[in-house]
């Protein structure tokens, strides 16, 4: 085999060339890893927003909570299901919640921003039990108290102890709480009854979360409330509703593969050009490595592993461009949410640029490659 | 210059693989770019056609999706200033079990085209049919061809807003605008008894001469109903849908950041390719200068190669992309491409990927032209022996 080193000094030799080469693997890889870490952030958001043993009740025929109103008679049925655990108190497990998205003029920038506001109970911290209280307490029924998920707490620069203006009165902030990065940390929690009086919505809840024993039973207990004659009610277990908030960003990740795909095949014509021009360089060399007993198979092995260095320098230098971007924090839309998500950069991301990498370095390097496996070796010296 | 271009031409076709590849790259490159820049030409375009200062937006003051009673129209439309209205009564629901959604706009007929922008070229002959229709709808294109459906099709929506109350529609028309390509609308008496909602309307658009009489306006009814239970806010069409569509901008930034980053490829592989083109071509770039070329004219094809092999590869690309957004459009191709009829690209694009794909050429050529410049005769010829 013909040693390593040979193109390694080639490739130093002809490093304004290389450089340029691994550039256009360190582009295509990065904006790859860009789009996934995005892709992968909302996901991950979505993915622990839902409680495998939850079951989320919403109206019928809705598939987002913000288009959803239920009724305090409708919801008295509902968590009476059997299955649906109970609390301390021997009262179930049931969380009835206010979800709106509000518009509220913000002083900061002049302008309107949304502000996501939940209604709960206290048992919603039973409920939900990704929710921790980081800072604070719990707000006190029936007082004008609220908590900040981290996210808007971080947004809207607030701590314990300040006010924040939510309809037309100012909130007390009496906590911060934080729930494992799901969508829970880009909302305001307070009281049900006080956000619903406030906003004319007294006796109406946009859903109610139920606790079960285990994810087997939340998936019986959303069948048997879907299937039951007794009330009308959308019901799934709460993973579901979170994994189908999260399809609408399907489509990105289709769109970032296929940007990438494209990018790489422009990555693919450049390498193949730095290759040709490396080959024609070196026709002598390859015949005189002929003439010595290399085989056709090294001399293809040689320029193909000369590819993919170029690719294993471009595209570990993309991976850590891309890996930048990694926690950052960011607000994105989906559905009529607002989520607060941070760029994620894991293994699964990286290994798929490497892989991105080392393909387009060897579409781009086979055909050269092939063609100095052909060459004569002596036409090729004279 | 005919000998300039002429000597240009032959340069290119010497090394035709290198030319070849580095055309094709930048072909590849310039398609993709165009596809990922009408997506942010399509939301900048939905912001700048829906940018009138004199259409106002009402609608509920704190909560989305906004509805308010009906009764406050004859206060709001008595306010000095308002020259025409129209209601909007939303409808959401899924076509079909798989679940095709879609949002249908209940309102008036009779000033369509007046109060609602790109519809500007609306064939009054659909408003006609509209009339005679009870039932009709003026369907959005692209779910015209998601459902495969003709003017004429009969449907019915599985209502999500309206649990349980499904309409029955007819199409009578297509909208062309792509403001409106997942929408429909459809008569507000239609929904009024359909559903038996007369009480409330969710958004309500108002027509004044200008903007100062829109903020007046706005300043007047908001103060209005400053005091009732369901309080209003108004601002101009621009603002509300800008700061809709302001939602998605991390989304619009990353494609942004995406496009840069095309760009800067297609700089380093014309570059690259252009590099090595001259550094093949040193010697023959020191007889030229014996011969006595100005180092000018030396910039000036090393530049020119460039420029032609990126335009050239860029107005392909754009072409090729064009092509198959509009083949696509037409149903020509094996599968129709859902997100090609939402953001189709427009023959403007190919005189952009022109100018693009030459304008990468330049640049790619910088670096190149500077090496080629400062090519000394006595270098050039100090390996020839």
């Amino acid at each position: 085999m013909i040693p390593i080193s040979y193109n390694y000094r080639n490739l130093l030799v002809r490093w304004k060339t290389t450089l340029m080469t691994a550039c256009g693997f360190t582009l295509v890889v990065t904006a790859l890893i860009v789009m996934l870490a995005f892709v992968n952030g909302v996901h991950t958001v979505c993915a622990v927003s839902g409680q495998p043993e939850n079951v989320i009740v919403m109206k019928q025929g809705t598939f987002d909570e913000v288009l959803s109103q239920l009724n305090d008679h409708l919801l008295r049925q509902v968590e009476i299901t059997p299955g649906v655990l109970r609390g301390s108190d021997g009262r179930p497990l049931c969380s009835r919640e206010l979800f709106m998205v509000l518009t509220q003029w913000d002083d900061r920038i002049q302008d309107y921003r949304q502000l996501q506001a939940r209604g709960v109970e206290p048992v919603a911290l039973e409920v939900h039990s990704q929710v921790q209280i980081v800072e604070g307490r719990m707000f006190r029924r029936g007082s004008r108290e609220m908590l900040l998920g981290r996210g808007v707490a971080r947004q809207e620069q607030r701590e314990v102890g300040q006010k924040l203006m939510v309809g037309q009165i100012e909130w007390d902030v009496v906590g911060i709480f934080e729930a494992d990065g799901s969508s829970f940390e880009s909302e305001v929690w307070c009281d049900v009854n006080q956000l619903a009086g406030h906003f004319h919505r007294d006796g109406t809840f946009s859903s109610a979360v139920l606790r079960t024993i285990s994810p087997a039973a939340a998936v019986d207990v959303a069948a048997d409330l879907r299937h039951s004659r007794a009330v009308s009610v959308e019901a799934k277990p709460e993973v579901d509703y979170y994994e189908q908030q999260a399809e609408q960003i399907n489509i990105i990740y289709t769109g970032a593969i296929v940007i990438a795909v494209f990018m790489a095949i422009g990555a693919v014509f450049g390498v193949t050009n730095t290759m040709f021009a490396a080959i024609g360089e070196r026709v002598k060399d390859i015949a005189m490595m002929r003439l010595l007993g290399f085989g056709r198979q090294e001399i293809l092995l040689c320029f193909l592993l000369e590819t993919l260095l170029i690719a294993l320098v471009g595209g570990s230098l993309g991976s850590v461009l891309g890996y930048a971007v990694n926690g950052l924090t960011m607000n994105t839309a989906l559905g009529a949410k607002s989520i607060a998500f941070a760029f994620k950069v894991d293994a699964s991301i990286l290994v798929m640029g490497a892989i991105f990498s080392l393909t387009m370095g060897i579409v781009g390097g086979l055909l050269p490659a092939m063609s100095a496996m052909r060459v004569q070796p002596l036409e090729a010296m004279r | 210059m005919v000998k300039f271009l002429s000597l240009l031409a032959k340069n290119l076709g010497r090394n035709k693989v290198r030319t070849t590849l580095t055309a094709l790259a930048v072909l590849v490159l310039v398609a993709i770019y165009t596809l990922a820049s009408t997506v942010t030409d399509t939301v900048g375009e939905a912001i700048t056609e829906l940018s009138s200062q004199s259409r106002l937006m009402v609608r509920e003051k704190w909560i989305m999706p906004s509805r308010f009673p009906v009764r406050y129209l004859p206060k709001i439309l008595a306010v000095k200033g308002v020259e025409d209205w129209t209601p909007w009564h939303f409808y959401f629901g899924t076509l079909d079990e798989a679940g095709h959604n879609i949002a249908g706009i209940a309102t008036r007929m009779d000033n369509l085209c007046e109060m609602h922008s790109g519809m500007d070229d609306l064939d009054p002959a659909l408003l006609s049919a509209m009339d005679r229709e009870k039932n009709g709808v003026l369907m959005g294109r692209v779910i015209m061809d998601q459902m495969n459906w003709q003017v004429g099709q009969r449907f019915s929506v599985i209502s999500s807003s309206h649990v349980g109350k499904n309409l029955e529609f007819q199409v009578v028309g297509v909208l062309g605008s792509n403001l409106w390509a997942r929408n429909f609308f459809f008569r507000e008496d239609y929904y009024q008894e359909g559903l038996g909602d007369k009480e409330n309307v969710n958004v309500l658009w108002l027509r004044v001469s200008d903007e100062q009489t829109g903020k007046r306006v706005s300043a007047d009814v908001e103060r209005l109903f400053q005091n009732s239970r369901e309080k209003l806010r108004v601002e101009t069409e621009s603002a509300g849908v800008g700061r809709f569509i302001g939602r998605a901008d991390t989304l619009v930034n990353i494609i942004n950041f995406v496009v840069g980053i095309l760009l800067l490829d297609m700089v380093v592989v014309v570059s690259n390719s252009i590099g090595m083109t001259v550094r093949e071509r040193r010697q023959e770039m020191a007889i030229l200068k014996i011969l006595g070329f100005q180092p000018s004219f030396i910039v000036a094809m090393v530049v020119g190669e460039a420029i032609v092999v990126g335009a050239a590869g860029g107005l392909c690309g754009a072409g090729l992309s064009c092509l198959v957004s509009a083949l696509n459009a037409a149903g020509h191709l094996p599968t129709r491409i859902d997100f090609l009829m939402q953001f189709p690209i427009e023959v403007k694009f190919v005189l952009h990927g022109l100018l693009v794909g030459g304008a990468i050429g330049f640049l790619g050529s910088v670096l190149p032209a500077r090496s080629a410049f400062k090519v000394r005769v006595a270098e050039a010829f100090s390996n020839v022996g």
